[in-house]
Formats: structure tokens, C-alpha cells, sequence
């Protein structure tokens, strides 16, 4: 099959953010590339199931998570760490200030149920609308706002969140001036 | 019975006091703030992996299936489906 160039390249486009949506499922980078290349091969495969003029990324992204979601089913006993997900793929590390923050962030991260995680994803990084979302995870649009919205809340839980000011170095500033220390 | 005569649950000024009684959506408290900061901790590693573009084996993989140096498997396990709206989330 030779498929029109612009689908090629509209499936090379998708391949960053695809890797990114894939690390943050797998926790691991290069199994992470190993489930882009899966779904790159399984969208060429089934091109005509493609309706052009729809969104090209999201269908991909739709193969990629259930592709994941299959193999998960497979490896019961391998439980994709949240942990390693972002992280590990950072070639910069942030600032000394807020790398501790960020690591916290991250711990947390790790510790949302898979469903929050990947719709938080979709939504608060990959840009994609709650309609889109619930596309691709194949639930309703309700479903996907409702997972969102727990997980922000208890990602802001995890990290101790009350207000804006407990993130950042102002957190730090304050219990180094309260006497208390802050571990880092 | 029709809907305007359906028993919609308590009402009254102790209605909200009255145990069990959540006549709206619990909301999150969450400020403006902090849900832009949970978003940015989201965004910097996801845009570190998206700035890093796209692997070559990536470019090579989707040339040699346009040559059909290799083949796609079978298509009959396909799950994705097609879903509307412009090119979003690359």
C-alpha cells in the first residue's frame, strides 16, 4: 500500500507527541518507542479505516492507548511505574529550587490510578479537548472530566497543596524562616 | 406524572443543612493558580520529549513501509477508531 505522502507525514508529526503520551503510560522510554512503532505499524495497516479530514493524531493516539491498554492486560504483573515516567526523559534537569518540587510532582503523578493519569495527560499536556479525550479513551465526556478533575485534586492533595504559595521556593523559604527545615 | 410535578428532593432555607442533602456538584477547590502549576509540572517534561522530535528509526520505519521494504501486519486487530475534529495534540 502507498498511502498519499501528506498521511505519512501527518503520521511523522504525531511522533513526538506520541512518544510523550506513550512515557508517561509506560514509565519507560524505550518501551515507550517500541509501542509508537507498534501503532505506527498497526495505523498503516488499517489506513483505510482512516477518515481524512478527521484528526489524524487523536486516531493514533486512540491505537497507541489501546495497544497499551492490551499489552497491560498481558503483563498483569508488570505495573507500568509511574515513578519513571516524565523525569527520566529530561535531558535539562530543572533548577536546584524547583527540582524538588518537580520530584515531589512527579512521586505524585506516580501514584494516580492509570485511568486519572491518562486522561490528565491528554488533557493538561497533550492539548487534546475533553471531547477528544473521551475519544480516545473510549468513555464518555463526563467520565474524562470527572478523572481530571480528581486527579488534579489529588495530585494537590499529595503534594500538601493548599494554596499557590506552597509551591516553589517560597515553600522553602518558609520553613527554613520557621525554623522547621524542609528535608532538601 | 409529569416532570414538573416530580418530587425534586428537599427544598426551603434548612434544605441544606438536612443530612444526605447535595443539591449541587461538590466543586473543586482548587484556585486558578494551582490548577496552572499542576499544568506547567504536567507540561515541562511531556514538551521535553516533543522538543526532542522525531528518532530516526521513526523516519526509517515510515520509509521503508511507504517503499514496502517492510510490510504492516494484518489489519483484522485493528482498535482504533477515527474520531472528528482538526489535527490536534502534535
Amino acid at each position: 500500500m502507498s498511502p498519499n505522502p501528506s498521511v505519512s507525514d501527518a503520521m511523522l508529526r504525531a511522533v513526538p507527541s506520541l512518544r510523550a503520551f506513550a512515557i508517561s503510560l509506560c514509565g519507560n522510554v524505550d518501551r515507550a518507542d517500541d509501542l509508537v512503532q507498534e501503532t505506527l505499524l498497526r495505523a498503516w495497516a488499517n489506513l483505510n479505516s482512516f477518515e481524512p479530514g478527521t484528526n489524524m493524531s487523536a486516531w493514533l493516539f486512540t491505537i497507541l492507548r489501546n495497544l497499551f491498554r492490551s499489552e497491560y492486560r498481558k503483563r498483569r504483573r508488570e505495573v507500568p511505574d509511574g515513578e519513571g515516567t516524565y523525569a527520566e526523559t529530561l535531558k535539562t534537569q530543572p533548577e536546584q529550587a524547583s527540582r524538588v518540587e518537580f520530584e515531589e510532582f512527579r512521586a505524585a503523578l506516580g501514584k494516580l490510578p492509570a485511568d486519572q493519569r491518562e486522561a490528565l495527560v491528554l488533557v493538561g499536556a497533550s492539548g487534546f479537548s475533553y471531547e477528544e479525550a473521551a475519544g480516545i479513551c473510549g468513555c464518555a465526556v463526563g467520565t474524562i472530566k470527572s478523572r481530571v478533575n480528581r486527579a488534579r485534586t489529588r495530585l494537590a492533595e499529595l503534594m500538601s497543596i493548599e494554596s499557590v504559595d506552597d509551591f516553589g521556593p517560597d515553600r522553602e523559604l518558609k520553613a527554613v524562616l520557621s525554623g522547621g527545615g524542609s528535608g532538601s | 406524572m409529569d416532570d414538573q410535578n416530580k418530587p425534586t428532593g428537599p427544598k426551603g432555607p434548612m434544605a441544606g443543612s438536612m443530612q444526605g442533602s447535595q443539591p449541587h456538584k461538590r466543586k473543586s477547590s482548587l484556585t486558578r493558580e494551582t490548577l496552572v502549576k499542576i499544568g506547567a509540572h504536567l507540561q515541562v517534561p511531556y514538551n521535553e520529549v516533543v522538543g526532542q522530535g522525531v528518532p530516526e528509526r521513526f523516519v526509517t520505519l515510515i520509509r521503508r513501509l511507504e517503499t514496502g521494504e517492510i510490510a504492516a501486519p494484518p489489519g483484522d486487530s485493528f482498535q482504533g477508531e477515527s474520531t472528528s475534529s482538526d489535527d490536534k495534540g502534535s
